[in-house]
């Protein structure tokens, strides 16, 4: 059974789906939005590593030992004094299927597990076993995604998610990453299955929103009345993860916060295509 | 200023100094110059040529006569701030007590009089008899000079004050100022810490009978306990004691009654409405939760305590009572288990439990004496070994004996003075466990962990390397110091090795101070310290990475970003509070922001951290950018309350080092 590639499990999520949940981020990414707030789960091939800015190379330590900095053999992720971490721990299906089910009191009170990243449908297969036995085990399942993933990746998961939260990129149109191949049509197809096969108030759909893509404001709210999307909560951006970015050796792009002329226009716009609509600041 | 005071005390014969510098104490937390304070204040000094109760009857007939009363209040609460009763030298004031108002409702002056004439010990039955005289001369005036008063109100109180010293309270209104009035006194002879118990319970049959007779709304009854509210909370800053906010005024609401039924009602959610309208520090409210706890009163809750204001604290009550139980109280007597003044469990009406009368010993110093030995240690368990041993002889030299103040107004109330015929702190109570509290054991867990993993077993620190970095405060050691900052094993990590040291060492304690007593009395022991910053004077720097007098981390928290709170929570339900182990152990958490904007999903949260074994929580609303702003700027900031150790204060009257140490954890929970 392979592995499953996991960069964070973060518990107590209270904006991840139904209830209190426990949210399973997964590494690699189809896509490399510039506003992505978990920039170390896009990429599979590189930049395995936050650069704490602690690492004394090329003075040593007595702490350095046998660093890899200094041609020995422990890795940089070994550090003792965690001058830099992983951006991945892979976990087999029992092990994160222990570390889930510690916190099945959470999840019997309304919540469950939300399986995020990065876009965790890309490991659907590897997460097979870990699905069939939270549902066994009557374990509310949410999968945050952009649905920008091979067909039989969704067709996969498809029975097994009890809640999607789809976060959909009208913004720019899709940055893709190349180390994934998708093809062009696969979110189309996979947003129609989704509501022909899943009730309405399973599904939420959500949209970055940031002063920048103001410009293309009547192509997003065009875009979601094609695809039918009747209720859109819009997520102000943030620029909270510029450390992460800083820490991966990744360049920032800053965007702005939608000002309040921004969100009345949004609101005006979304209330002539009868767009139910919420604007969140987290 | 101070130069010349502390001049002007040298000068002064002793006796006068210590009045002086009294009296300026007291001026340092009311309005008014010093002179003022000099003409004002009156000081009531012990005699120490005559018997603790009789003096104290002594000063209290004293304090009662000429009172300086305000008549044209709402409530009269006769507690002038400018008096102090002064005990003997060596004598410890009593602190943290909760009578139980609901004896002091149904009771009558008359009848307490009776029983005690039927005492046989004569000097009790007399200074009871004296102290009933003085209560009824101080109603007495009040009575004659609410007639000079004329308005409606006056009327109203002028009929409770000739009937309720002898009677139940005919209506809420009565039944609260009865309240009022006997809280007022024991303030007034400088008992600190009294506690108002459990309010919504006790006045219940007040307000059920007023609603249904019609005398009163829900509304009325909400307006008058706010007003009762305001009237506790009026004199805070006289009422504290080491910080202003800390006066122990706390109003427990919910929990099991008698019957095993549990309190929620009207009242329970009025007290919580009140709070989060008034977002006052003082008094403040404690709820006990069990199953049975319903989602009004849950939801309530977390309105309360997303404004910030600190309350409610949370008791885990099964959990506790259980262990109440296990350590000695009587099965039939936790179902009152109230609090000490901020989280130290106790019995209201029975408890002459201290919860705090030796100094907190800062366990970390344990471990840097075993370093400093002049020995080697070849491996972990002998380290540990020698701490422990040091451990011991903290706590043996911390426990002793002592000499209580007395209290035959707190006789006439508490269970069971009377029928013994002692006083209160004499072996009146039916209770006196006092307890110990350890300071800083998460910073001695961390201490311990770093040792192990950095010395003992990847051996890239030397021990010589560790006392040197000690000795020299870490300067010219940094390296040393990030190092032992960055182990990802720490006290609130839930992982097994820290779960079994931490436990490992509770257990130990414990039983070393079990091996003691005080006043031929057990002692409880708890975790959690109101002197994380106090008590760090007496430690130096330590192997958690801690510097030379820095605080020592709060209660049962996170002391690292990468430990969330349900990893707190796992961890707090993991540790064992079993046999004495129960005089406090608090997990204190900063709630993040997203939480206060879900309440419901923080009811959910909450509601199963006491499920998963949380003993008590209580929780702060901290953002460090508004933190910073305020210690800047207090003028933008008058009302801004934080919760300290298991109080609230307002932020801008915190003594700086208070202020410092909440920006860094609100920072570190950034």
């Amino acid at each position: 059974m392979n592995k499953i590639a996991v960069t964070n499990i973060q518990r107590l999520c209270v904006n991840d789906g139904p209830g209190v949940r426990t949210v399973v981020f997964l590494k690699g990414c189809s896509l490399q939005c510039p506003w992505c707030c978990n920039p170390e789960t896009i990429h599979v091939n590189h930049h395995p590593v936050f650069d704490k800015g602690l690492c004394s190379y090329p003075e040593k330590k007595h702490y350095c030992g046998n660093c890899e900095r200094f041609g020995g053999k422990q890795k940089l992720t070994d550090c003792p004094i965690h001058a830099f971490d992983a951006t991945e721990t892979q976990y087999t299906v029992d092990e994160l299927l222990q570390i889930l089910l510690k916190d099945e009191v959470t999840y019997q009170s309304g919540g469950g597990v939300t399986f995020s990243g990065g876009e965790p449908l890309l490991q659907i297969k590897a997460l097979l076993p870990v699905l069939h036995e939270l549902k066994s085990r009557g374990v509310h399942v949410a999968f945050e995604t952009s649905l920008y993933v091979p067909s039989e990746n969704f067709d996969l998961a498809l029975p097994l998610v009890d809640y999607w939260l789809v976060d959909l990129k009208f913004q720019f149109g899709y940055a893709e990453n190349s180390e994934f191949a998708v093809p062009k049509d696969a979110f189309e197809r996979n947003l129609q299955n989704l509501q022909k096969d899943v009730a309405a108030d399973h599904i939420r759909y959500r949209l970055v929103l940031m002063h920048e893509a103001m410009k293309n404001v009547g192509t997003i709210a065009e875009k979601l009345g094609e695809n039918k999307i009747g209720e859109i909560e819009l997520l102000e951006c943030h620029s909270l993860a510029e450390n992460k970015y800083k820490q991966l050796g990744l360049p920032f792009k800053k965007f702005s916060t939608p000002t309040n002329e921004d969100v009345i226009i949004m609101d005006k716009l979304l209330n002539t295509k009868n767009i139910r609509h919420q604007y969140i600041r987290l | 200023m101070r130069v010349m005071f502390t001049v002007i005390e040298r000068i002064l014969p002793r006796p006068l100094a210590k009045r002086f510098r009294r009296i300026r104490e007291m001026q340092s937390r009311r309005k008014g110059s010093l002179l003022y304070a000099l003409r004002t204040a009156r000081l009531y000094p012990a005699d120490s040529q005559i018997d603790a109760c009789e003096d104290f009857v002594r000063q209290f007939e004293l304090m009662m006569k000429s009172p300086r009363l305000s008549l044209t209040d709402f409530y009269i609460y006769p507690y002038d701030i400018w008096k102090a009763r002064l005990l003997k030298e060596n004598v410890y004031g009593l602190v943290s007590m909760t009578v139980d108002y609901s004896t002091i409702l149904s009771s009558s002056l008359t009848n307490l009089s009776e029983k005690i004439n039927a005492c046989q010990n004569i000097q009790f039955r007399d200074s009871e008899l004296l102290t009933i005289d003085a209560i009824r001369g101080l109603a007495y005036q009040i009575f004659e000079g609410l007639k000079e008063v004329s308005s409606e109100r006056q009327g109203v109180l002028m009929g409770y004050f000739n009937h309720m010293l002898e009677n139940d309270p005919l209506s809420f209104d009565e039944a609260l100022q009865k309240i009022l009035f006997y809280n007022a006194l024991f303030w007034q002879v400088c008992h600190w810490h009294n506690g108002l118990g459990r309010l919504d319970l006790i006045l219940e049959r007040y307000y059920d009978a007023d609603i249904a007779s019609g005398r009163i709304t829900r509304l009325k009854a909400k307006q008058m306990l706010r007003e009762f509210v305001l009237v506790l909370g009026k004199d805070t800053r006289q009422k504290s004691l080491a910080i202003v906010g800390d006066t122990g005024q706390y109003i427990l609401l919910g929990g099991v009654d008698k019957n095993g039924r549990t309190v929620q009602n009207d009242l329970t959610e009025i007290f919580l409405e009140i709070f989060t309208e008034l977002k006052v520090p003082d008094p403040k409210l404690i709820l006990r939760v069990n199953e049975h706890t319903s989602d009004i009163v849950w939801k309530k809750a977390v309105d309360c305590v997303v404004t910030g204001c600190g309350s409610p604290l949370l008791m885990n009550e099964k959990l506790i009572m259980d262990g109440m139980v296990e350590f000695g109280y009587k099965k039939e007597d936790v179902w009152n288990v109230g609090t000490s003044a901020c989280w130290e469990p106790l019995i209201i009406g029975k408890s002459f439990d201290q919860n705090n009368p030796f100094p907190n010993f800062p366990v970390v110093a344990a471990l840097n004496d075993a370093l400093f030995a002049g020995r080697d240690y070849k491996d972990m368990s002998s380290v540990i070994a020698a701490t422990k041993e040091n451990i011991a002889k903290q706590i043996k030299e911390i426990i002793h004996d002592i000499t209580f103040d007395v209290s035959p107004l707190y006789s006439l109330f508490f269970d069971s003075c009377i029928e013994r015929g002692k006083d209160y702190s004499q072996g009146g109570a039916d209770y006196a466990y006092h307890g110990v509290q350890v300071v800083g054991l998460p910073n001695l867990v961390n201490g311990l962990l770093n040792l192990k993993k950095y010395v003992y077993e990847q051996k890239v620190l030397a021990m010589d390397e560790c006392r040197a970095a000690l000795v020299a405060n870490f300067e010219g050691h940094e390296d040393t110091r990030q190092l032992l900052l960055s182990n990802d094993l720490k006290f609130g990590n839930s992982n097994p090795e820290v779960v079994q040291l931490t436990n490992d060492l509770m257990n130990f304690i414990s039983e070393e101070v079990e091996k003691y007593k005080c006043n031929g009395e057990k002692l409880k022991v708890g975790f959690s310290s109101s002197q994380y910053i106090m008590a760090r004077k007496k430690a130096k720097a330590s192997l958690d990475g801690r510097k030379d007098f820095d605080p020592f981390a709060v209660h049962i928290s996170p002391v690292s970003q990468k430990i969330d709170i349900q990893e707190v929570l796992d961890f707090a339900g993991s540790l064992d509070y079993s046999d004495n182990r129960m005089n406090g152990n608090v997990v204190d958490f900063i709630l993040p922001s997203a939480y206060i904007k879900q309440k419901d999903k923080l009811v959910t949260i909450l509601r199963n951290a006491m499920t998963q074994g949380a003993y008590e929580l209580q929780l702060n609303v901290l953002d460090a950018a508004t933190l910073r702003d305020a210690k800047a700027h207090p003028e933008k900031y008058p009302d801004l309350v934080v919760r300290v150790w298991g109080f609230s204060a307002y932020f801008n009257e915190l003594p700086e080092e208070y202020k410092d140490n909440l920006i860094a954890r609100a920072e570190a929970y950034e």
